[in-house]
């Protein structure tokens, strides 16, 4: 009974995909990437061509991957497409997204032209997600890991993004690491990321190189938290512990003193200090000015030339 | 195979604070456990055995504190020849060696497998900070979780027979955790720690290579072949040295390198140090680890270097660095890592410059 039902499942999903297939298609320079899009979004699709080639033989190159198995990438034009590729598989407000089983990506053209994030870094970290899904060979990895791993890649971390998570460890909205192995809290979203970041820019701080040693290990052993323990050396669930006291140790103290009244009254005091020594420097060179113009032109100060 | 309680397990106990913690924990952990002090220096002279006598005494006192049994080998003859002999061999051609890793391999693990088997013990243990791991179903040696205490560079030649039935307490544990667990039930935890080389007494290395080697007085010349004083004796000297070199420059200048068979010791200023190449012979490898990337270390206080390339023939292996290192040391073992894992490693016969 469950052989035909698993088949008729898959017949009707490939029917779905290809009922939603653009009728047109680019293949990136390279080799492995074949755009499926619309006539109308061809502009986008010879930069998403422009954008693999510059980004993907390094991005796999920082995994240790030497060769781009072949991925299928979808420019959906809106939403309702979008869905009707992945049914109910992916946030209706994202604007692109991964399939690392059947290594395809796909992008909501509509909500990316509207999107503040750059095509760049949405591409980019879709992309991340694949590659790393082809270097583990299909093993688990926690999700704060991928997510982590992809913002590096995409490089996607702004000043913003810094202060929001200062906040966040400030207010305690900050999630606890081994918390994020699997989906992120949905009320939490934000600050899930930018903790997945956090900890994987620490993990890898010492030695980059450890990211394509870790992969590889977590590929020949099928077991993430073997793979991790025997590169660093620690469990995952020891580097959540050192990461929460990392993350007190770094931010809460900061952001305490930042909040306390001996803080801003010092702060306060060094402005005004700033600002009289400032002034007394002005006033200073004003004489000395003065004093040069008295030399030159006399006692009134008139410049001949000027009268 | 992990130890279980009732197992039994022979210690290596030297009387220091880190043998004793591992002989305590793991009689905590209810394994069966005697202590074994090997007598490395019989037959070395009063000062050398000595020291035996002292390790021998506290150990002793440790072993009846923890109520285990104790036993004493004589390890005098075999330590005399497969290290003190090698130790005066290597600096005589010139080299820097490392004797904790050939007593390893040659003296101190197969004597303790060789008493546990006598005494029906499946497993042994040392102090050393390190660890063994399975990886493709076969045992490796890992660094220590404390990463500056970490002593898997001295472990690097030690077989798989040997790491299988090896147990390291204080892989995963720190020193200030040793020093806290040791206080708690009041063992002797602030005595003697391992030494660089353990059997050299008041006379120093130096009186004990002039003793050996009889060296003679040579040239000191730079590397464009002036001679620019005059050296004590070229064993005395290692690469990357500064110190006590007796020669004034205005600049500050280091061991370059040595020609032993015509007795000179050459001088360079520190870039000449340089060297993204290594070469070694007697090279022990783990087929399964080899894999990209990897990092390389060239002595025990080196922080391991990324490795770029390597080319392995039949006896010798070249390991190319990313990075130039500084004095890549004949006589020294270059242990290659991947990730926390020791992938294999040789002796260090040069830098490949000449």
């Amino acid at each position: 009974m469950r052989a035909p039902a698993v088949a008729i499942t898959f017949i009707l999903l490939l029917a779905a995909v290809s009922t939603a297939l653009p009728e047109e298609r680019v293949t990136a320079a390279g080799g492995y990437v074949t755009i499926y899009h619309r006539d109308r979004y061809r502009e986008m699709a010879l930069r998403v061509a422009d954008l693999i080639d510059e980004s993907a033989a390094l991005m796999a190159n920082q995994l240790g991957i030497s060769r781009i198995d072949s991925i299928d990438l979808y420019i959906a034009p809106g939403r309702e497409e979008y869905n009707r590729l992945y049914p109910g598989s992916i946030p209706e407000w994202s604007e692109a997204c991964s399939h690392p089983s059947d290594m395809t990506i796909c992008i909501n053209a509509d909500a990316v032209l509207k999107s503040q994030r750059p095509l760049r870094i949405v591409l980019r970290h879709e992309l991340s997600h694949i590659l790393l899904a082809q270097r583990v060979e299909g093993a688990r990895c926690p999700r704060w890991f991928m997510e982590g791993v992809a913002m590096i890649q995409s490089r996607e971390w702004s000043l913003t993004d810094q202060w929001e998570f200062l906040l966040a460890v400030w207010q305690k909205d900050c999630p606890y690491l081994d918390d994020l192995t699997g989906s992120f809290p949905p009320g939490n979203r934000r600050a899930a990321y930018m903790m997945s970041y956090f900890a994987v820019r620490e993990l890898l701080s010492e030695r980059e190189e450890d990211l394509m040693t870790l992969t590889a290990f977590t590929r020949d052993l099928g077991d993430f938290n073997r793979a991790f323990f025997l590169t660093f050396g620690e469990t995952p669930q020891d580097f959540s512990a050192r990461i929460d006291v990392l993350i007190k140790d770094k931010y809460r103290n900061i952001l305490f003193l930042a909040a306390s009244t001996p803080f801003w009254s010092f702060m306060v005091l060094l402005f005004l200090a700033a600002y009289l020594l400032k002034r007394r420097r002005s006033l200073g060179k004003l004489r000395e000015w003065e004093e040069e113009e008295k030399e030159a032109f006399g006692e009134n100060g008139i410049d001949p030339a000027e009268s | 195979m992990e130890p279980r309680a009732g197992d039994s397990v022979v210690v290596g106990m030297s009387g220091g604070v880190d043998s004793t913690y591992a002989a305590h924990s793991l009689v905590r952990e209810g394994l069966t456990v005697a202590g074994l002090t090997l007598r490395f220096f019989s037959g070395m002279g009063q000062q050398q055995e000595s020291l035996d006598e002292l390790a021998v005494k506290r150990a002793r006192h440790i072993c009846e504190r923890l109520d285990i049994e104790h036993i004493v080998i004589d390890a005098g003859e075999l330590f005399r020849g497969r290290v003190v002999d090698y130790l005066v061999r290597s600096y005589g051609s010139g080299a820097t060696p490392n004797p904790c890793v050939t007593c390893n391999r040659h003296i101190k693990f197969p004597l303790l497998a060789e008493a546990a088997d006598r005494l029906g013990a499946g497993w042994i243990a040392t102090g050393h900070y390190a660890r063994v791991e399975i990886f493709g179903e076969k045992p490796v040696i890992a660094a220590a979780s404390d990463r500056n205490k970490d002593q898997s560079y001295f472990l690097y030649r030690l077989t798989p027979e040997i790491l299988e039935r090896s147990i390291f307490p204080l892989g995963r544990v720190g020193k200030d955790e040793v020093r806290a667990a040791l206080e708690d039930i009041d063992l002797p935890a602030r005595e003697r720690e391992s030494q660089d080389i353990c059997f050299m007494g008041e006379e120093g290395l130096e009186g004990f290579l002039e003793a050996r080697l009889a060296p003679s007085p040579g040239d000191v010349l730079n590397t464009r072949g002036e001679k620019i004083g005059t050296h004590r004796g070229s064993c005395f000297y290692t690469v990357g040295q500064r110190k006590g070199l007796g020669v004034a420059a205005g600049t500050p200048l280091y061991v370059i390198r040595k020609d032993t068979d015509r007795n000179l010791v050459f001088l360079g200023e520190g870039e000449e140090l340089l060297s993204r190449k290594a070469v070694c012979r007697d090279i022990v490898l783990t087929e399964r680890l080899m894999e990209m990337p990897l990092r390389g270390k060239i002595r025990y206080r080196h922080g391991p270097a990324r490795v770029e390339n390597l080319i392995i023939s039949k006896d010798e292996m070249t390991v190319i660095f990313t990075e130039p290192q500084r004095a890549v040391t004949p006589g020294q073992s270059l242990v290659l890592y991947r990730g926390d894992l020791v992938a294999g490693g040789g002796i260090i016969t040069g830098d490949g410059k000449r």
